[in-house]
């Protein structure tokens, strides 16, 4: 369940990543419609909620928020640097 | 008005973290390890074997026959059995403290011993060591300081950290638009990048642990709150925590009335909070008619920090139920926010976790501390350089790479101090204090490229040494360890192994960019003296 929570952490901190203009232009050297953009950034958030979800029903309230906040901590910082290190080799 | 605030707040943000940061970055650095406090402790006595696993029962009747022998008399005693695989040690540990002396000068004598579960006889360790709780204890205790002038520093570098974390959220402009970005090899951007990023993506973190660390000293800020509801009557003062918890201070009868069998009061707490939940057994006044016996447990969440059973040690009375009492509400709320700051309630992932945002608090402060400098950096000639600014590049250079240093030598006279050494733990810290003080020295002497790379060569050095010198002194080495399975012991020099890596890409990076600054010097001077030799030429 922790892995799963972790998945979609990391899905969840991808969307949000590549629904901001700069990075997913930078990284698809496409544009990004507003249409786009709303429904990556509801995808995200909604990742996100589902994650901390599968958390506290695995781990309880307490633990698994406090869990989930660090399993994001380290999704985002997973995307940071895999961003970055995409857009390098682009 | 906007643009002045956030500039005041930027102002603040800087001048606040900069005076704490290396102080801030020995707390991040000393308090993440204490989350592993008993595994360095396992690491540093690796003679002690570790003990088959054996019920809370039966440990607590082998300690009590233990102690009834050898510290009868004591005031107090502590008995903590061993546990599998989480946060507790893996052996049978007594602790005790004397009566105090009727000289005031003398402090109360102490003990403590680790017991065989299966021969109730004590181990012996032959590698005295100041282990991971000392270590652990440095974040807020400072060592060297007077315990009270500790509390005092390690409470105002909270407070300012707390006043940087606050400052710094209003400061940045586009924090989530920001959110993710974080640009490579730009110089100065690429700090401050990494600076954000590492802050934003731990900000709940660090909320949490200094919010936390500051409700450890919340006495210390706010004493007049005590004073204006007892007055200046220090003895209604310390009666605080009684009155706010419903448990007074044990007294002491002076009527001799023996104690019953400890592993009662367990069975008593087991059926009640079921098995697996007993961390330990406090006895206070053993052998006196108003003995009390109180039996600890974990916190199993967050929400439902760490209680006790309080029992009459005489008649076996159960006195206080501190698990299932009604707390006021801002106990309870500091009570959970302290649960969450030492983390005990967290499983070995968990505990990864709080060690990952730890070292990713510490990256925070260093990061920042490196971008203040390199700002502020003379872009001319360095002999602009004032001593305000060099003096921050030093401490940088020797906090930021020089403590990894001295904590990989704490580890290292672990292993190499003389094991019938007299105050052999002390000397452990002594020698990670000494080359601490090297650090210093020779970020002082050299020039400022030369004194990054050769430190961070130095904590590669130091690491990646440590598996080593393990294999050389002990039998415990990491391929004996993968083999028989002791993850502890494996961890430990893995994570070592790993350490000194990172350390020797980062000392390479630097030695590049070194010898790429040394060629560019040495091409422009070449050029400079082709040029002369023409005018030379041209003019003749």
């Amino acid at each position: 369940m922790t892995f799963i929570s972790f998945l979609l952490a990391l899905l969840g901190s991808n969307l949000l990543c590549y629904s901001m203009r700069r990075h997913y232009e930078l990284l698809s050297s496409r544009t990004l419609t507003t249409t786009r953009v709303y429904l990556m950034r509801s995808a995200g958030y909604a990742c996100l909620l589902g994650g901390a979800a599968v958390a506290v029903s695995a781990s309880g309230m307490g633990i698994g928020l406090t869990l989930f906040t660090a399993l994001f901590t380290v999704a985002m910082l997973s995307t940071v640097f895999g961003c970055t290190c995409l857009s390098r080799v682009r | 008005m906007n643009g002045m605030f956030r500039q005041s707040m930027t102002w603040l943000h800087t001048w606040s973290c900069l005076i704490v940061c290396w102080l801030l970055y020995f707390m991040f650095i000393t308090g993440t390890l204490g989350y592993f406090e008993n595994e360095i402790d396992r690491w540093m006595t690796p003679e002690v074997p570790v003990a088959p696993l054996v019920s809370v029962v039966d440990s607590v009747h082998i300690a009590q026959a233990y102690l009834t022998d050898n510290a009868g008399d004591a005031q107090n005693w502590f008995i903590r059995p061993p546990k599998l695989g989480d946060r507790e040690a893996r052996n049978l540990h007594v602790f005790w403290r004397g009566l105090p002396a009727a000289e005031k000068d003398e402090p109360p004598t102490r003990g403590e011993a680790i017991l065989s579960v299966s021969s109730g006889n004590v181990i012996e360790n032959p590698r005295e060591t100041a282990g991971g709780r000392v270590l652990y204890r440095m974040h807020y205790l400072l060592h060297y300081f007077p315990n009270r002038s500790g509390y005092y520093i390690m409470a105002v570098a909270t407070m300012l950290m707390f006043i940087g974390l606050m400052t710094g959220v209003i400061a940045h402009k586009k924090i989530f638009r920001d959110f993710f970005t974080f640009r490579w090899a730009r110089g100065q951007r690429s700090w401050l990048d990494m600076h954000n990023v590492l802050s934003v993506a731990t900000l709940p973190f660090q909320f949490m642990i200094t919010y936390s660390g500051l409700l450890f000293t919340i006495s210390l800020w706010m004493p007049l709150i005590a004073l204006g509801a007892y007055g200046f009557d220090m003895d209604k003062i310390r009666g605080l925590q009684a009155e706010l918890t419903g448990v007074e201070e044990a007294v002491r009868s002076g009527e001799p009335a023996p104690l019953l069998p400890l592993h009662t009061f367990v069975q008593k707490a087991e059926e009640k909070l079921g098995p697996g939940r007993i961390r330990g057994v406090n006895v206070t006044f053993p052998g006196d008619e108003n003995s009390r016996v109180s039996v600890l447990t974990f916190a199993d969440s967050v929400g439902r920090s760490a209680g006790s059973l309080i029992y009459s040690g005489s008649n076996g009375e159960l006195q206080h139920d501190q698990i299932d009492a009604k707390l006021p509400g801002g106990l309870q709320f500091g009570g959970v926010m302290i649960a969450l700051h030492e983390g005990l309630f967290a499983g070995p992932l968990l505990r990864w976790l709080y060690f990952l945002s730890g070292v990713l608090g510490a990256g925070m402060i260093a990061t920042g501390a490196i971008y203040w400098a390199i700002k502020r950096k003379p872009k001319t000639h360095a002999s602009d350089v004032g001593p305000g600014y060099r003096f921050v590049e030093n401490m940088n250079v020797a906090t930021i790479a020089g403590l990894l240093v001295a904590v990989g030598a704490y580890f290292w006279a672990n292993r190499l101090l003389p094991l019938g050494m007299n105050d052999r733990p002390e000397w452990e810290v002594h020698c990670m204090f000494i080359t601490w003080g090297l650090c210093f020295v020779h970020a002082i002497v050299r020039p400022m490229n030369r004194a990054w790379y050769e430190q961070c060569a130095a904590v590669a050095a130091v690491f990646i040494g440590l598996p080593l010198i393990n294999a050389l002194t002990t039998d415990t080495h990491l391929i004996n360890s993968l083999l028989s399975r002791d993850w502890v012991m494996a961890a430990f020099d893995a994570t070592c192994l790993v350490t000194g890596l990172v350390a020797l890409w980062v000392a390479l990076l630097l030695r590049n960019r070194i010898d790429s600054a040394e060629a560019r010097v040495l091409m422009n001077s070449t050029a400079a003296q082709n040029v002369a030799s023409d005018e030379v030429q041209t003019s003749v």
